[in-house]
């Protein structure tokens, strides 16, 4: 049985597994990084540790939504990023094989690696990898 | 010399016998035969006989014939000759026939002309009657038809004083309706009076409550206020309690986060963080419905706050209005005593309306007594004059046949030819 922290991205709901998530760090100083793309919002400092922070709504497309106040540390050993989300949610169990099937177009349009239902929504399991390879400097 | 006819007669008979003896005389010395001689006495006697008659005779013929026409001309009605017989010596009885006959005319003529005199006089009077009579009818017609107008005025001024009076009496019973009016709202106004001071009595009462009312209110603002106050600190508070389960649901999410990566080591405390995480967002809910509630609460306090503000100028507005009451109220009062003074006069008045109303009733009952009075009055000078009308009639159709009377008289006295004629 997984945990997901559940993330909210304009209307979508989206999921990270709890194992790949540093922490999460309320209303950090954002330092602007000049030159930096567009879907970053500048750097954050973490117990000594600089963060680049990823506009994740604007970078998947959900555009003109909220931000909340919260921002999502990933962690180290996945990628020294923090993503900022429409809102954070509670983290749920969801065991992997209740995860529904994908089609590939709809998965690679999503950033989604797989999916599954809660409380009669449709929730996407980010696919973090791919994220940070479609991260290209 | 007067000499009877007789007389007359008597003379002639002796003069043919005296002729007779002196013929016989006379003759022989005549020459005449014997035998002729007594043949001619005779012959001569018979002729001096009869001379002697037709002169007598002429002339009495003559003086008879003319007073038969004398007497034949009286018979036709005329008197204007007298009778004159040829003048001679011998007057005789003709003569003195013939003076009767003229002293008869003479007396008819004076009678004749004094019956035409009169009878001239008389149809004159009797067509001046007439006249005067016609005049006096047609006079007597007039002053009845004066007359009946008269009484026709006497009827419609009766009909009308009946009017009058009607009138009167319903204007007397108007008069009483009008004081029983005016009586009534003397009471009304009494009744005004009373009510208009009662009002004004509650109208200060009223106002008493009113103020006690807006003081009232003003403690219950001042009241609100602090309340308004209150329930910003309990916001505030609320707030606090906010940040603070954010802080917790964050502490849990991330202790839940440590826990899920020290794997089987952190599961009992992935569910006392997750326990922790649910009383955080329960805390949340709470807050939040806290804030939205003492949002509520301010939203009503603050339509309180208006509402009040709103009450409070109204009620200024009504304590002006009421204010206004109590001075119109005392104007009422004073209107309704000035009222109830102007309904007494009105009822004295009327009052003495009615007693005029009744004295002008016996007034035109006496006009119309009288004018009944000459109603009959002119009603029996009418019948007299009808009267005195008839007889005027009466007396011109008298006159009338009086004159066609003198008339007659007069025609018939006409007749008679009164002037003498002189030859």
């Amino acid at each position: 049985m997984d945990h997901f922290l559940l993330l909210g991205l304009g209307e979508a709901t989206y999921a990270i597994e709890v194992g790949k998530i540093k922490e999460i760090v309320e209303s950090p100083t954002v330092h602007f990084v000049p030159r930096a793309p567009a879907c970053f919002v500048g750097a954050i400092n973490v117990h000594g540790t600089v963060f680049p922070v990823l506009d994740l709504p604007v970078h998947l497309g959900y555009t003109g939504s909220a931000r909340d106040h919260r921002i999502v540390v990933l962690a180290p050993e996945v990628c020294t990023l923090a993503l900022t989300v429409s809102r954070v949610g509670r983290i749920v169990p969801c065991d992997p094989e209740r995860f529904l099937p994908t089609l590939e177009q709809r998965a690679v349009d999503s950033f989604g690696r797989a999916q599954f239902e809660r409380a009669g929504e449709l929730v996407y399991v980010l696919d973090l990898p791919r994220l940070i390879s479609s991260l290209t400097f | 010399m007067r000499v009877c006819i007789s007389h007359k007669f008597i003379m002639g008979f002796i003069l043919v016998v005296g002729s007779i003896v002196l013929f016989g005389l006379l003759v022989p010395h005549l020459g005449i035969p014997e035998e002729a001689r007594q043949l001619f006495t005779i012959a001569c006697a018979l002729l001096i006989g009869l001379l002697l008659g037709w002169f007598f005779s002429k002339a009495f013929t003559a003086n008879i014939r003319t007073i038969t026409n004398a007497a034949e001309n009286l018979s036709r009605g005329d008197l204007s000759n007298d009778i004159s017989l040829r003048p001679t010596r011998l007057v005789d009885e003709t003569h003195d026939l013939a003076a009767s006959l003229n002293g008869v005319t003479a007396s008819l003529r004076e009678l004749v002309g004094y019956i035409r005199a009169s009878s001239v006089k008389v149809t004159e009077a009797a067509r001046a009657l007439s006249v005067t009579s016609t005049q006096v009818t047609a006079s007597a017609h007039e002053v009845g038809r004066a007359i009946d107008q008269i009484s026709r005025g006497a009827e419609t001024q009766s009909r009308m004083v009946e009017e009058s009076s009607r009138t009167t009496k319903e204007m007397a019973s108007s008069i009483d309706l009008v004081a029983g009016s005016a009586k009534k709202v003397a009471a009304s106004a009494d009744d005004s009076v009373l009510t208009a001071q009662k009002g004004g009595e509650t109208v200060r009462t009223t106002l008493q409550l009113m103020k006690q009312v807006l003081d009232e209110v003003d403690r219950i603002g001042q009241k609100m206020l602090s309340f308004g106050m209150q329930v910003q600190k309990i916001g505030k508070i609320v707030e606090v309690i906010t940040g603070i389960a954010q802080k917790t649901n964050l502490l849990a999410l991330n202790a839940t986060i440590e826990a899920a990566r020290a794997g089987e080591a952190g599961r009992g405390f992935a569910v006392v963080a997750e326990e922790i995480s649910k009383l955080a967002d329960s805390t949340g809910l709470s807050a939040g419905e806290i804030t939205e509630l003492v949002e509520l609460i301010r939203e009503e306090n603050r339509n309180v706050q208006g509402a009040m503000n709103e009450t409070m100028l109204r009620i200024d507005a009504g304590r002006r209005a009421i204010d206004s009451t109590g001075e119109a109220f005392e104007e009422i009062v004073g209107n309704a005593l000035d009222t109830q003074g102007k309904a007494v006069r009105i009822s004295e008045l009327a009052q003495e309306q009615t007693r005029g109303a009744a004295s002008m009733v016996s007034i035109i009952d006496e006009i119309s007594r009288v004018v009944t009075e000459n109603a009959a009055a002119t009603e029996e000078v009418s019948a007299a004059t009808d009267e005195q009308s008839m007889s005027m009639e009466e007396l011109a159709r008298s006159a009338q046949e009086l004159a066609g009377l003198a008339e007659e008289l007069l025609d018939r006295v006409s007749r008679f030819r009164l002037e003498v004629q002189q030859r």
